[in-house]
């Protein structure tokens, strides 16, 4: 969806038409709601926060500036909402608790990077990106999984264009370093 | 090693890293998720001076409908008057839209084809004239197109047949039909869809 469509819808939900919003919520509930499970680790949590997420955006809408890209506006409310939940909760988030080591022990034999990335199945993943700073997994997330330009990562996170390519490319930098230090300790899985 | 030859071992890890986190499985939303947010959602309403302003801001909506046909012939006027002018054979300006364009260069290394197109969000995945070309029997497949700024989904049409996402995107998407595609955004005259 480009701008100037989310603009038209945008308008005609301001105008009064509701089942525009229903057009922005059905394109974006998937990474919103993803990114509430990677903040909270509990489904029904997601759940609740990604309707508030959506809700606190349509009270908004009149705020939203036009030369602005929609997305990342709503990521920074959902991401607020979701540091405000964990802050209330006074825990961290589930998903950062759980311990992540990535290569067990006499696998992904070598070090050439295919071979660091053998034994890095799509399992372990999640776990090393949750066990990330929160500023560099949803960095790295937004760039690469969301496609995001390096702008519009910066608009969501707050920060500058500087400052989200610096988070992106120390997320990658960290998570490689988590790989190679459980693969050099031959840590095991331990959660 | 060299420093150079690590350092490009180090950004091709980076690369293969940054993939990864591109082909990660989402997980799916509730079923209700949709409905639960606009069961509680009232429709707006704009205040009236905001209709105001927006009337104000669109002219053709306060013009009294008398007007109209004055303006369907001033703009008949001055468009007979630029087409004339344009076909006197003289210099013409770049179409307004061309402005903001990008070239995208995209590339395939796939020796066995015997052809190659591109399709996608920017050709509505019809390959015609969208076919690429190589300089030699056995070299990479190339193609030039100009975008403008956004983001576009695409992938290769071997043969008239396979579908294959671009090998060297980082971002790929699932097209909800049981194929991938590649994400290239253009941005301010440039795309960056592998940029880390």
């Amino acid at each position: 969806m480009d701008t100037t469509e989310e603009n038209r819808l945008i308008n005609a939900i301001l105008d009064g038409d509701v089942q525009s919003f229903a057009v922005l919520v059905h394109r974006y509930q998937r990474p919103v709601y993803n990114m509430m499970l990677r903040m909270t680790g509990i489904p029904e949590d997601a759940n609740d926060l990604t309707q508030e997420a959506f809700l606190k955006v349509y009270e908004n809408l009149e705020r939203f500036r036009p030369s602005g890209r929609f997305f990342p506006w709503l990521y920074t409310i959902g991401l607020n909402l979701a540091r405000d939940h964990l802050r209330r909760q006074k825990s961290t988030a589930a998903a950062a608790r759980e311990h992540h080591n990535g290569c067990v022990a006499g696998v992904g034999q070598g070090d050439g990077p295919r071979q660091l990335f053998q034994c890095l199945d799509a399992g372990r993943l999640p776990r090393l990106l949750a066990a990330l700073p929160e500023e560099y997994r949803e960095a790295l997330i937004l760039r690469f999984h969301e496609g995001l330009g390096m702008r519009d990562v910066g608009l969501a996170l707050g920060v500058s264009t500087s400052g989200a390519k610096m988070r992106v490319q120390r997320g990658l930098q960290r998570l490689r370093e988590m790989l190679n230090l459980n693969k050099s300790t031959g840590s095991t899985e331990t959660d | 090693m060299s420093k150079q030859a690590e350092r490009s071992r180090s950004q091709e890890s980076l690369r293969l890293l940054a993939g990864q986190i591109a082909r990660l499985p989402d997980a799916q939303p509730p079923p209700g998720l949709v409905d639960a947010i606009m069961g509680r959602i009232q429709p707006k309403k704009r205040p009236w001076w905001q209709i105001w302003m927006r009337r104000i801001q669109t002219p053709w909506a306060a013009v009294p409908l008398q007007a109209v046909p004055v303006a369907l012939a001033i703009i008949l006027i001055v468009g007979g008057v630029a087409f004339f002018k344009g076909n006197r054979g003289g210099p013409t300006a770049p179409p307004s839209d061309h402005a903001g364009l990008a070239p995208v260069t995209l590339v395939l290394e796939w020796p066995t084809a015997r052809k190659v197109a591109v399709i996608g969000s920017f050709n509505h995945w019809n390959p015609e004239g969208y076919q690429m070309h190589r300089d030699t029997p056995e070299g990479p497949w190339r193609l030039i197109l100009e975008l403008s700024q956004g983001r576009y989904a695409y992938a290769f049409l071997i043969d008239d047949h396979w579908h294959v996402p671009d090998p060297h995107s980082l971002l790929q998407q699932d097209d909800g039909f049981g194929n991938f595609n590649s994400a290239l955004i253009v941005e301010k005259g440039k795309t960056n869809a592998n940029e880390i």
